[in-house]
């Protein structure tokens, strides 16, 4: 009560604080990065990202932009002479570790003047002439290293490859190299891809959606707060705060310098569908209570919203302990300040602002969907009854969709392939799609091999693990620096195979020493070689089976004289699947427990408290056997949705509880009354609970269904259609969330108003009896 | 009548032409002339022209009939880390020379032979063999070094380069040499600093095709070693890979009177 005292005595400094709150964190906004980096969201130290990143450090490689393009001209002399520009313009630009194209690849060849060590066209040979271009047409398709590597099998695409340093801005680069490509006058039809490429795509997505979806959430629940409520403050309240307390949210991440990632877009969406219920509890008491009991009612009501927000919090805080993944960490510590940052507002600014305009008229209320004879909520408000009434049928029904989702639970997929975040139609997916067919795949794998690279026994041993390579069906171009050794061994005269002796093998490397591409396969050292080879986007399935096939036949080999690690984004996307399900299980229990001792901490009652999760832990096994069956795949952020729903749909329990326990007491008191007929006390003796009969529960049930139950009902309905709007955007895995959590409120709402009640009212569960003032109590202290 | 329609043209002057035409034909030329000592004085008077400058530089570097060296050759990466060979080279002429590592001992006894109009040999002992190198390789890089074979040949600039005056500076020449047509080259402009005191050239902008400044070449420690004139530190910087090779040159020996015999495929595989 001191607390509204304070709030009523500045109002005016807290409206006007806020707004200079504001101001000074939308200005970082401006600095929010986004990153779509999914290596980035495992942890530095994940030995997968660690060899990743050493071989990208060291080779260049890994972080690889396609540029390929389809035209029937390639090996025509202009054509040439525009894909050299464009390997010019590219090696300029800050942030490329190399450039590969046709025109500057490293090639061996013996011709009638000797030995040639250089690139495939040397620099004097341009402009080509007709004649030497045809020669080389036909010289690039009948030569391994360069058919179906630089040039597709029917000599139609020729690629251009764009090495990029792993700490580069990869939008920023993928960018400046479209303009590039689009300015190059390429004759032809031009295709980017490559996880850079599909990186740049997400984060381009990810940004309009954020910028498209917001306002449209944003009107959806204003629509839905509008119709329920017919009052414009009712609307622009809670949605101002909401909208307020995203921008702090968002603020913050631009003032720590915490990226954006296809994770937590879904903050804002979240934080409106959400957070708008806090300050819309407020602004209804407000206007409930009269005059001279404002400041009392806000006291009462923000212990139900602080519960709320605490136990959402919960949910999200969940993934900054339980998960192994940063992105999805981020994503918990985010969204639990924006709730934080919502609940703060809708116990200072929301009443602050309300105490200035302070409304006398109040007649809105009476037009407000909770009071008004609707037929069809009626309707909806009689079946209620209905489930009420008939608890064994509705125990029935909904154990038998317990068991119909469990049993989907083992159909869940398990998905981390970026290439799925994209529609079939859009452009990305379909480029990687052509060049699967064309080349093979466009993504990076290598492996590291620790040796003395010198020796030929090592290089034998890499051109078995190669040779080995090239008869998986997904591996495409392996290459390595034994390649280039044999072929050299060849043009020496001594057939190309590696070369006998060290002494040969270091002749040749000093022959090759400072070629361009040749730092790319050999360390400087020559004590550490890498062997590339490129694999199209793979699901986590294929990928698992591919990188165990390499390793065992690796370990089966056992290389007496080198160590050989497989390296490539397939490692991470598997440490990536497995900390997803290893995320999943532990943020869920972790979310469970915390949410339990939360409930805990509201009824008092061990049992009363489990009874109270029914309505969540019935929405947990329906979402996973929902997707299950809709084969919606668990990954970076469906994986989300488990304690996401925990998070939000335990305030429908709470509150219903809340109503009931008040209801039962108030059915009590009048069952007592018309016995005694002189007891007033607000204290109701625990033997007065005997009383209660299971129709005077029913009856309690029923009122608290109509009052409690409909304000859960609008609230279902205004946050589902809120996560429906993320069905429109352009992210398949924010598509999926969003329908999933919409899935999620309707389940947990709906659990709540006809399972609950039935259970409990099954049950006659001793929690109830729990004392009133006691209860109150705890309120009073949690306001502290 | 006449004498005086005549007299109203003015004077008859020599050749039938009027003496105010030829006043203002003298006028005219006295005024290019101003102008020609103006400009005479805007741009200072050169008294040797680019190409006469290029000749003499031609001259000077390659006085000597032959030269015998201990080459130290010390590569730095970009990231610091420094890798040192050693070789000896025989030059005979501008176009004859023999090159070969002496050390690390791995790299011992490998051999690169230049003869004249471009035939280039290497010699591999662990193959016991003698390989006949493209011309056309130029811009390769020689034996991991930033020099590559183009810039290791000692070629006579004046032949292969147009010569165009820039400017001069305190102690140097300054000119541009562009490609002649027919010259196959990598890069598509030089700019030479050239020593005034003895035509010795002291730097070299590279420019790449693109006209970009690729690498840059200078010449140090110069030396005058009985009548010639000599660097004896050569630094090649990869301003674009941010590497540098210094090429040391110990123990030189002019005319000593290097044999035919020496720039063979033979004696390279000796």
């Amino acid at each position: 009560m001191k607390f509204y005292e304070f709030i009523y005595r500045f109002r005016w400094l807290i409206v006007l604080g806020t707004f200079i709150l504001t101001l000074m964190l939308v200005w970082p906004i401006r600095q929010l990065k986004i990153n779509a980096d999914l290596t980035s969201y495992l942890p530095k130290s994940d030995p997968a990202v660690r060899t990743l990143e050493y071989i990208a450090d060291t080779y260049g490689g890994n972080f690889v932009a396609v540029i390929a393009i389809e035209s029937d001209d390639i090996f025509k002399p202009y054509f040439l002479d525009s894909i050299r520009e464009l390997t010019t313009k590219l090696q300029l630009l800050e942030g490329v570790n190399y450039v590969t194209s046709l025109t500057n690849v490293l090639d061996l060849k013996k011709s009638d003047e000797g030995l040639e060590i250089g690139k495939l066209i040397s620099e004097e040979d341009f402009p080509l002439d007709e004649s030497k271009a045809s020669e080389l047409r036909s010289y690039v398709l009948n030569k391994k290293r360069f058919r179906g590597r630089l040039v597709s099998a029917d000599g139609r695409v020729t690629l251009v490859i764009v090495a990029l340093r792993k700490d580069v801005d990869k939008n920023q680069i993928m960018k400046e190299i479209r303009k590039i490509v689009e300015t190059s006058h390429l004759s032809g039809e031009v295709h980017l891809a490559g996880l850079p490429a599909q990186q740049s795509e997400i984060s381009r997505f990810t940004l309009y959606d954020l910028k498209t979806l917001s306002p449209l959430v944003a009107i959806i629940i204003f629509l839905c707060l509008f119709l329920s409520f017919r009052s414009w403050r009712g609307v622009i309240i809670p949605l101002a705060a909401v909208a307020l307390s995203t921008l702090w949210t968002l603020g913050f991440m631009g003032l720590t310098g915490v990226p954006l990632t296809i994770i937590s877009v879904a903050i804002p969406v979240l934080l409106l569908a959400v957070g708008s219920a806090y300050s819309l509890h407020v602004l209804h008491r407000f206007d409930e209570a009269p005059e001279d009991q404002k400041k009392r009612a806000l006291s009462h009501v923000s212990a139900s919203v602080f519960l709320a927000a605490i136990t959402t919090i919960a949910g999200f805080m969940s993934f900054v302990f339980g998960s192994y993944l940063s992105a999805i960490r981020e994503f918990g510590v985010f969204a639990s300040l924006g709730i934080l940052f919502a609940l703060i507002l809708s116990v200072t600014f929301v009443p602050a602002f309300l105490f200035i305009i302070n409304p006398k008229r109040l007649k809105e209320k009476k037009n407000s969907l909770e009071n008004k004879k609707i037929p069809w909520l009626l309707r909806l408000e009689k079946g209620a009854f209905g489930f009420l009434r008939q608890g064994k049928i509705t125990l029935f029904v909904f154990l038998s969709v317990i068991i119909v989702a469990l049993s989907g639970i083992p159909f869940i997929e398990r998905h981390a392939k970026m290439l799925d975040y994209f529609e079939a139609s859009s452009e990305i997916r379909r480029s990687e799609i052509f060049l699967e067919r064309k080349i093979g795949g466009s993504i990076p794998m290598n492996i590291l091999v620790k040796g003395d690279i010198q020796e030929p026994a090592v290089l034998e041993e890499m051109k078995a693990l190669e040779d080995f390579l090239d008869q998986d069906p997904l591996v495409h171009n392996p290459l390595s620096i034994a390649d280039f050794l044999a072929e050299m061994n060849d043009l020496m005269g001594e057939g190309e195979k590696i070369p006998d002796s060290r002494e040969k093998v270091s002749n040749l490397l000093f022959l090759l020493e400072g070629q361009e591409g040749l730092d790319q396969l050999l360390h400087p050292d020559k004590t550490e070689a890498v062997i590339q080879a490129t694999i199209p986007s793979l699901d986590i399935e294929e990928m698992k089976k591919l990188v165990e096939r390499i390793e065992s036949w690796i370990k089966q080999r056992s290389f007496p004289s080198a160590q050989m690690i497989f390296s490539g984004s397939p490692q991470v996307y598997i440490h990536l699947d497995r900390s997803l399900v290893q995320s999943q299980i532990i943020s869920l229990s972790l979310a469970l427990i915390l949410i339990y001792l939360c409930v805990l901490f509201l009824v008092r009652s061990p049992a009363g408290a489990l009874l109270g999760m029914i309505p969540i832990i019935f929405t947990l096994i329906l979402i996973f056997g929902f997707m299950g069956y809709a084969k919606i795949p668990l990954d970076i952020v469906t994986v989300l949705v488990g304690s996401v729903s925990i998070g939000i749909g335990i305030d429908y329990s709470l509150h219903w509880i809340n109503r009931f326990r008040l209801e039962v007491r108030r059915e009590a008191e009048k069952r007592v009354f018309s016995m005694t007929e002189k007891r007033n006390s607000s204290i109701l003796p625990l033997d007065a609970q005997s009383f209660l009969s299971n129709s005077a529960l029913i009856e309690a049930a029923e009122r608290t269904l109509r009052s409690t139950g409909r304000a859960i009902f609008i609230n279902m309905i205004t946050v589902a259609s809120g996560f429906l709007v993320l069905t429109f955007g352009n992210l398949i895995p924010l598509r999926r969330f969003g329908l999933l959590v919409a899935v999620t409120m309707l389940s947990s709402g709906l659990g709540t108003l006809t399972l609950l009640p039935a259970v409990v009212v099954k049950t006659k569960a001793k929690w109830i009896k729990m004392n009133k003032k006691q209860n109150k109590n705890s309120k009073s202290r949690e306001i502290g | 009548m006449e004498k005086l329609k005549k007299q109203k043209k003015g004077l008859p002057g020599p050749w039938g032409l009027s003496w105010s035409w030829i006043l203002a034909g003298i006028i005219i030329l006295l005024l290019i002339l101003l102008l020609a000592l103006w400009a005479a004085h805007v741009f200072p008077a050169q008294t040797l022209s680019a190409e006469e400058i290029l000749k003499r530089v031609d001259e000077v570097v390659n006085a000597p009939k032959d030269r015998e060296a201990r080459i130290k050759v010390i590569i730095i990466d970009s990231k610091g880390k420094q890798e040192i060979r050693e070789m000896i080279s025989y030059q005979k002429g501008s176009d004859r020379r023999l090159v070969k590592f002496t050390s690390p001992a791995e790299h011992r006894g490998i051999g690169f032979l230049s003869l004249p109009n471009e035939v280039m040999y290497l010699y591999l002992p662990a193959y016991g063999r003698t390989r006949r190198i493209a011309s056309h390789v130029k811009n390769t890089k020689f034996a991991g070094t930033d020099f590559t074979y183009e810039d290791m040949e000692a070629a006579r600039y004046s032949e292969k380069w147009v010569g165009q005056w820039l400017r001069e500076e305190a102690d140097y020449y300054v000119i541009e040499l562009k490609p002649k047509p027919e010259t196959k080259t990598q890069y598509s402009r030089l700019v030479m600093w050239i020593r005034t005191e003895n035509f010795y050239p002291a730097k070299i902008e590279l420019y790449d095709r693109a006209n970009r400044l690729a690498k840059l070449l200078t010449l140090n420690k110069m030396e005058k070693i009985g009548p010639y004139w000599t660097s004896r530190q050569m630094t090649m910087e990869d301003l674009k890979e941010n590497r540098k090779t210094i090429l040391e040159l110990q123990e030189i020996k002019f005319d000593v009177g290097l044999g035919d015999e020496l720039f063979t495929e033979r004696f390279l595989m000796r």
